[in-house]
């Protein structure tokens, strides 16, 4: 071997990130980057479902059919300019909601003296946490009326009160329950922005005799407004891309927005179609990312945005006190506690409109089989099919927490230990791919490129492994970004004095790195858990019978109109998370931890 | 044994060079600093003999083993090659406790338990830190975080150690007490140690041979009193020294009032018994240099050799004063031992001393005599 050969391997063997980096170029070659070209290359091909339209198309064969009947045909209204205007309606709407009641709260809670301030921020956060069509099913309980079938909501059935067709299905209630799920991300970000602002800066706007709402108008928000475009853009990508609710609610009535479009499609197998609206909607995304980036980079000139400390002194409310205090409960009561309480009561009443005690039963939480009641179905908690997809549901977010808060820790080692160089931007932004596929036509490659088996893997079609691996690829965003912000937390010399002790790598990583990170890691871990519990669009082409999960369960009595057990899963899905974001406030307020000030 | 050696370093950061074909041997038993402003590429050097940076190119030996060469083919990773390194920020554990920062490198080495608990106990002794065992770093000053640190690094009984600023984030009085602490180690262990910092005094206070660098370049390699005594060029003179030293620009002219004077703007100096002073030819552009403590201050008139000055600022610090005087757009420094009393625009008598003073070419920067 030459001298430099024999340089280069023993670097190599000494050097993990090096190891690792070839790691996750290969397996994110293999996971991300094969499914996408995959996707491509199926838009420019023949498929089965063509070989019907087409006399003298042959399968596998080149072709811009997919193309031309999206962009220019007569199929063009239907599939694609109805939909993708849906889907941008729906996204501004819904971000327009959002950022009003988001933007409330996060200045009230940072800059006023609103009274149980630790309280109320919990509470507000909570849709956070719960999937976001949860909400859609309290709608539908209320407001569902009897044009499509099934039967029909509170409203109607115990006041009489006719629903019309606009307030029961499409846009408006898709908007609104869109916008009181996504609020809570608006709120998080805005306030996240609001407290980076020194507050002697509004100080010294009073002092130059500036009203109230001058300084408010004239000095908050315009050092806010970078933060705001960026949240806008951001929510905006991210209800444009949702898909349970328009599910939910725009599919009966034939309101498709994009990723339904897209699901409709792959459920007529017409598979090319679907993943050129696939790929329209990635275009979507990375355009708003790429606008969000610029406009953070502006957000970085902001000579106000230090991370250091500083006093923040609260506006006082006065007699508002009372009245914002009442706003931010009724609104908790509306949004939060009366759904929830609904939820719950739903499940025992056996007629809709009858509230009486005689109108209640157990029978849908522990009742036995009776083909009288819900075709025959079990009680939520005796059913073996339910039992399955619960053991189902937590199973996958455990292995997909561990593995991912795992991977993410591993990934930011690679990415900061190689910084500066290519090989770290590509790890870097190949992981964050995943976060712009449409998880339907992300799940329809998965499903064709693990039909058969590649290599050493099995074919995958139809098990649990599959949907476990693809909620982990899906989840690498987050978890990469995460375990980079935990890894570059840690001071470089901490690792290197270890180094020069002689220490080797397996040893340093499990007794110095993984203690030290382990804040990020395990709410990195609750992330994934929540994500992965909730996830919809993403796993429901893959579950079958045995590998059903919560939330496909949910999907499924809801096509049968079962309400009862819809909204018992649903309550079972609630508890689950609520516990586990419990479980893990209980064992980090336990750590040991200490920390210096370094350097 | 413990010799280092570099040869023809070079790194290369994208394409700036933070180290440009340096070598360097750093003899056995030797304290030696690197010295210079930050981004001279002093800690680059210092982490590229641990492993933790990798040198574009060059050869670096240490121990009687070649430790990196591409066209040797060798690569020693910094696991295996056994110095100690001490780092800026003390780079403790902060979730391990005293103890166990310092025996989990031991722990590595395959050492039993009762020699590295032997071993443990020594070490905090020789740091005065017996009865801090069970403390965790964010219980400990920063002098005492220090100690740890350092007896982390002995603790190991490797026979290198390499400092990276290790007391620039104490305060002053540490600092002093630190350094002699440094010190006595180093004479007691006689380790070959090299050490980074951009605090002059640190490194005429500590070393056995001093390198000043700038731009990844050497400008000398010498002992503390060569380094400040006789600085090779006019970096090294205007980096070493506390006040900065005095330079005057002017050229040398014969018997014009003295045998040989230096002549300036504003006055011209005797230099007739100047070290060396044939090197330099007439009607070079030169500047002349000379430390405060050479300079002398009267406040009566018949010193031989006497320039009068105007006094401009008198900064007394106790055991000495630094007096700025003026004449014309000239300006020095000159330190006195003790206190010295005057007032703004006193006129006083300057005298250089010849056997400090320094010749410099005003082109190459180099010392001329």
């Amino acid at each position: 071997m030459k001298p430099i050969m024999r340089f280069y391997a023993a670097k190599l063997r000494s050097k993990p990130e090096l190891i690792l980096s070839i790691f996750f170029v290969i397996i994110f070659a293999f996971l991300i980057i094969a499914p996408f070209f995959q996707m491509i290359y199926t838009s420019l091909t023949y498929q089965d479902y063509d070989l019907r339209l087409q006399r003298d198309a042959v399968k596998g064969a080149f072709t811009l059919f997919h193309y031309v009947r999206i962009f220019a045909s007569d199929l063009t209204p239907a599939l694609l300019v109805k939909p993708l205007l849906n889907s941008i309606a729906v996204g501004f709407g819904v971000t327009v909601l959002a950022m009003i009641i988001g933007a409330f709260f996060a200045w009230i809670f940072v800059r006023t003296d609103i009274p149980y301030k630790k309280f109320f921020q919990t509470v507000i956060t909570i849709p956070y946490m719960i999937p976001s069509w949860v909400i859609a099913l309290v709608w539908q309980l209320f407001f569902q009326n009897t044009r499509i079938g099934g039967t029909a909501g509170i409203l109607q059935s115990t006041f009489g009160i006719p629903i019309p067709d606009w307030l029961s299905y499409g846009y408006v209630p898709i908007v609104i329950t869109l916008g009181l799920h996504y609020y809570a991300y608006t709120f998080l970000m805005i306030s996240g922005a609001l407290r980076t602002i020194d507050s002697e800066l509004e100080e010294a706007g009073s002092v130059a005799g500036l009203s109230r709402f001058k300084v408010l108008t004239k000095i908050t928000f315009p050092l806010v407004l970078p933060a705001l475009g960026s949240s806008f853009v951001l929510t905006f990508t991210r209800s444009m891309g949702t898909f349970g609710t328009p599910a939910l609610l725009g599919l009966p009535v034939r309101f498709f927005t994009l990723p339904t479009q897209i699901y409709a499609l792959i459920n007529a197998r017409n598979t090319g179609d679907a993943f050129v609206l696939a790929l329209v909607l990635i275009v979507l995304a990375l355009t708003a990312i790429t606008v969000n980036n610029k406009i953070i980079g502006v957000r970085k000139s902001f000579v106000t945005m230090k991370g250091k400390g500083f006093r923040a002194n609260p506006m006082a409310l006065g007699k508002f006190k009372p009245v914002v205090v009442t706003i931010l409960t009724v609104f908790l009561l509306l949004v939060i506690v009366f759904p929830i309480i609904m939820l719950i009561l739903s499940t025992f009443i056996i007629l809709p409109e009858n509230y009486t005690l005689s109108n209640m039963t157990t029978h849908y939480w522990i009742g036995d089989s009776d083909p009288m009641i819900s075709s025959g179905q079990r009680g939520v908690l005796r059913n073996p099919g339910i039992l399955q997809a619960l053991y189902n549901s937590i199973r996958l977010g455990v292995i997909a927490a561990l593995v991912n808060a795992f991977l993410g820790l591993l990934i930011g080692y690679t990415v900061v230990k190689n910084r500066g160089t290519r090989i770290a931007k590509i790890i870097e932004s190949v992981a964050f791919a995943p976060y712009v596929f449409p998880g339907i036509a992300f799940a329809a490659i998965y499903l064709s490129m693990f039909s058969k088996p590649i290599g050493p893997i099995p074919a995958l079609y139809g098990t649990f492994s599959l949907i476990v691996l693809i909620v982990i690829v899906k989840n690498l965003p987050f978890s990469s970004r995460s375990g980079i912000s935990a890894i570059m937390q840690i001071d470089q010399s901490l690792e290197e004095s270890a180094i020069t002790q002689g220490i080797p790598w397996l040893r340093r990583f499990r007794l110095i790195i993984l203690p030290l990170s382990k804040s990020g890691f395990v709410s990195g871990m609750l992330l994934t858990f929540i994500t992965s519990m909730r996830e919809l669009s993403l796993v429901i082409l893959l579950v079958t019978p045995k590998t059903g999960l919560l939330t496909t369960m949910i999907f499924a009595y809801k096509t049968q109109e079962q309400t009862q057990h819809v909204n018992g899963v649903t309550l079972m899905l609630l508890v689950v998370i609520i516990l586990a974001n419990v479980l893990i406030k209980v064992l980090s307020m336990k750590s040991p931890y200490k920390t210096i000030d370094i350097g | 044994m413990n010799k280092i050696e570099l040869s023809n370093i070079t790194k290369l950061y994208g394409k700036v060079k933070a180290v440009d074909r340096l070598s360097l041997e750093i003899k056995e038993g030797e304290f030696l600093t690197l010295l210079g402003p930050s981004g001279c590429g002093k800690t680059t050097t210092l982490r590229m003999i641990a492993g933790l940076e990798e040198p574009t190119e060059g050869e670096i030996m240490a121990q009687n083993r070649v430790l990196i060469s591409k066209s040797k083919g060798v690569y020693v990773p910094p696991e295996a090659r056994n110095m100690g390194f001490m780092f800026q920020s003390y780079a403790l554990w902060p979730h391990m406790n005293v103890v166990k920062n310092i025996s989990l490198g031991l722990e590595s080495q395959k050492l039993g338990k009762s020699e590295i608990d032997k071993r443990v106990k020594k070490v905090l002794g020789q740091v005065q830190m017996e009865g801090y065992g069970t403390r965790y770093p964010s219980e400990l000053s920063g002098g005492q975080q220090q100690r740890v640190a350092l007896a982390r690094m002995i603790a190991s009984e490797t026979d290198i150690f390499l400092m990276d600023e290790p007391l620039s984030n104490l305060d002053a009085l540490l600092r002093v007490d630190m350094r002699s602490e440094l010190k006595h180690l180093h004479q007691t262990l006689h380790s070959t140690t090299v050490y980074v910092t951009h605090d002059q005094v640190e490194a005429l206070t500590l070393s056995d041979r001093i390198v000043v660098m700038n731009n990844g370049i050497i400008m000398q390699l010498d002992t503390p009193e060569k380094i400040y005594h006789k600085p090779k060029n006019l970096f090294v003179a205007r980096f070493v020294g506390s006040p900065p030293i005095n330079l005057i620009k002017g050229t040398i002219k014969k018997n014009a009032p003295h045998p040989l004077s230096f002549v300036s703007a504003d006055f011209s100096v005797d230099i007739s018994d100047v070290d060396r002073v044939k090197n330099v030819k007439e009607n070079q552009s030169l500047l002349l240099g000379v430390r405060a403590e050479n300079v002398s201050i009267h406040t009566t008139k018949g010193e031989k050799n006497s320039i009068p000055f105007s006094v401009y600022a008198v900064l007394p610090s106790g055991s000495e004063t630094i007096i700025t005087a003026k004449r014309g757009v000239s300006e020095v420094m000159i330190k006195v031992p003790g206190f010295f009393s005057s007032r703004l625009d006193d006129n006083v008598e300057v005298v250089f001393d010849q056997k400090g003073i320094l010749l410099f070419d005003e082109d190459t920067e180099q010392l001329l005599n």
